[in-house]
């Protein structure tokens, strides 16, 4: 009966699928990798060529657990939004999480006020830090303006507006700090708005992979609250839940995930939102105990799948990640808005 | 009520809102309620009246702008919220819409205030939520999908929820708008008997005052003013509470048939003679019309008969030396007020 399943044959498959698909883009690539040779190099032994060491553990692995933790962060981030502002259609993006980030980068990619150009050597650990401190900082910036806002908007189409004109109003600043910048600058913003899991090294590793993991925990943490959140903020009190303590907590959460991830990867759309629907639809279950897992793992192997499909596997082309990721994203959220009018899942 | 047990009750109670520190809209004040263990309460009143407003202040999901609520004798703003929350649930009017939420995932939610940090069931919250679901008719509905219930069970599964907390006090906001009579109905019944038989006291506000004052034990009414009357549902017809409160433009409380009448022109007399079920619905017929009716021939008025004929009705209007059969209270309907129409010049 209908006590919470944990369903662990579906999360075993998610996981086999997902270590499959890593186990495919470590070994797929401008150079095809055998297999084997992929293992070996992981577990320290000699692969049959000595480059072949360096491109897994140096460029690919890398990449791939960038990949897996921003596809976590991004699609964990996405369910909160959802939940907290009980619409289907939420996400960091859309509520302008993102557009803070790419603001918060564009600040200090295109002004270049403070370390600059060490802000893209990728070299200095401080750039590092900075460019995330940067990105979360614009996060963080504008989801408190949303909530804020949020408190006197009751409608979740009067947010989704709000989010939108917070998007053209970046998009605007963008524009403008653009028009007086250097054309390397731009490039630079340019490439970073493309989205990449490439560009993190292991060194940065070292900054996003804690900030994506607390992120994550602190979501965990918010199970409870967030299932009482599933009736609306006015049930979630009278069941006992501690309401501004349980949105600051979904703030600091989401703003940390979307945030690193538009830091270090830029602005990734889309896996956000089709994520969650995604492991509703696996699931058939609205309980964040199933969800928030099913999310991490879920949104992880998009991540991995879009990044390979970006690479063209077998050519030297490397598309836009944020191309490929819409390419697959919208189709996805369409299906989704025409689903949700048949089964009576109002978007008010 | 004496010898129940008190579980609510207020004590200089004034609610409203605050816009600023200077400013307040005050709706009510000077509240003093009362709600005993295993009563219904029905709370009325016009429109704007301050209803949900009154309802929220109770639940402790706004502020008094004075005064206090006491549950059980603790002022309710000493209470943690989950302590809160194991004493009050409510039914708010918002249509809940989450999707993949089953019945029984909905109804586990009202756990929330006794289980761990995890949300983590134990098998006596497993049994609370069945036996909620039991109590309310929907064992049968458990795995179905909150989104695919109709309006009334999807009542029921709330109230279901709301029970699932185990409360002394138990708040709905209009739990019988948008359903049909027959759901009311049983709306209605389902939280007097939950009342009774779990001892708790339910508050409910409703403009349904035909139901209210054949389920209610006590009703609150609140006036427009901010006045609030409590009493038996009778007590509060005989001592004209419901027709100063409800009293507006063309719109009268009847004192007899405990519904309210809207005032037309008068159209005359008619005398009416007959029995049974017929004869009641034929009097409704011709006082909609704006007749009085009377069952002594007085004067010179037109007289009715109903006479049932098997298993038929006849009706045989007589005015004046004119007779005439009809089959239906449409028809002689429309021959009293013909004849009405005739008469008035004379």
């Amino acid at each position: 009966m209908p006590q919470l399943r944990l369903r662990p044959a579906a999360f075993g498959l998610l996981l086999v699928v997902l270590i499959g698909i890593a186990g495919v883009a470590l070994a797929v690539g401008s150079v095809n990798i055998p297999l084997e040779d992929v293992i070996k190099a992981l577990i320290g032994r000699e692969p049959s060529r000595p480059a072949y060491a360096t491109i897994v553990l140096q460029f690919r692995a890398p990449r791939v657990l960038t990949g897996m933790l921003a596809g976590a962060a991004l699609a964990v981030s996405g369910l909160q939004m959802q939940t907290l502002f009980r619409n289907p259609l939420a996400d960091p993006f859309v509520l302008g999480i993102s557009s803070g980030a790419s603001l918060g980068v564009a600040l200090a990619v295109l002004t270049g006020a403070s370390s600059g150009g060490a802000l893209f050597a990728g070299a200095n650990n401080l750039g590092d830090l900075g460019m995330a401190a940067a990105g979360s900082a614009g996060a963080a910036a504008a989801l408190l303006i949303v909530l804020l806002i949020a408190g006197r908007i009751s409608s979740a189409v009067g947010l989704l507006v709000l989010g939108l004109m917070f998007g053209y109003l970046v998009g605007a600043v963008v524009s403008l700090l653009m028009y007086f910048s250097a054309v390397e600058r731009i490039q630079a913003y340019l490439n970073w708005s493309f989205g990449s899991f490439g560009g993190v090294t292991w060194r940065q590793l070292t900054i996003f992979g804690p900030a994506v993991i607390s992120g994550l925990i602190l979501a965990g943490t918010l199970i409870k609250p967030l299932n009482a959140l599933l009736l609306g903020e006015t049930y979630a009190r009278s069941l006992g839940v501690n309401l501004p303590r349980t949105r600051l907590g979904i703030v600091l959460s989401a703003a940390l995930l979307a945030g690193a991830v538009t830091a270090f990867c830029g602005p990734i759309g889309f896996l956000g939102i089709a994520a969650p629907h995604v492991c509703r639809v696996i699931f058939k279950s609205a309980d964040h105990r199933l969800l928030i897992p099913a999310c991490a793992l879920v949104g992880a192997i998009i991540a991995l799948c879009a990044d390979l499909a970006a690479q063209l596997p077998g050519s030297q082309v490397v598309l836009p990640l944020n191309s490929v990721m819409a390419l697959v994203g919208a189709p996805v959220v369409i299906w989704i808005i025409l689903r949700g009018w048949q089964t009576r899942v109002t978007l008010e | 009520m004496t010898g129940l047990q008190t579980l609510l009750h207020t004590s200089g109670l004034m609610i409203g809102y605050a816009r600023s520190r200077q400013q307040q809209r005050v709706i009510a004040s000077g509240l003093e309620v009362q709600l005993a263990a295993g009563e219904l309460v029905c709370l009325l009143g016009p429109n704007g009246a301050g209803k949900s407003t009154l309802l929220r202040t109770l639940s402790g999901l706004q502020q008094p702008l004075q005064g206090s609520v006491y549950l059980r004798g603790k002022p309710i703003h000493s209470l943690k919220s989950a302590e809160l929350a194991r004493l009050v649930s409510v039914v708010l009017t918002y249509r809940v819409e989450v999707g993949m939420l089953s019945v029984y995932g909905l109804v586990a939610l009202g756990r929330h205030p006794y289980s761990g940090w995890m949300g983590r069931l134990s098998a006596a919250d497993d049994w609370v939520i069945r036996e909620s679901l039991a109590a309310v008719g929907m064992s049968d509905f458990a795995t179905r999908f909150v989104n695919e219930l109709s309006d009334g069970e999807r009542q029921k599964v709330m109230i279901a929820r709301a029970l699932a907390q185990q409360p002394q006090v138990m708040i709905l906001d209009e739990p019988t708008a948008f359903l049909d009579v027959p759901r009311r109905m049983e709306i209605m019944h389902l939280l007097g008997k939950l009342a009774r038989e779990s001892g708790c006291s339910i508050l409910l506000s409703t403009h349904d005052l035909d139901l209210a004052m054949r389920t209610a034990d006590r009703v609150w009414l609140l006036s427009a003013e901010g006045q609030l009357q409590s009493g038996a549902p009778e007590d509060l017809v005989l001592n004209g509470g419901f027709e100063s409160v409800f009293r507006s433009e063309g719109v009268q409380f009847d004192e007899h048939s405990g519904m309210f009448k809207v005032n037309g022109a008068h159209s005359g007399y008619v005398t009416l003679q007959g029995e049974g079920v017929p004869a009641i619905w034929t009097r409704r017929a011709l006082e909609r019309a704006g007749f009085t009716v009377t069952s002594d021939a007085l004067g010179n008025h037109p007289l009715v008969e109903v006479e049932p004929i098997g298993r038929e009705t006849r009706w045989r209007f007589r005015f004046q030396g004119y007779i005439e059969d009809y089959q239906s209270v449409y028809d002689l309907v429309a021959a009293a007020q013909r004849h009405r129409a005739v008469s008035i010049p004379v």
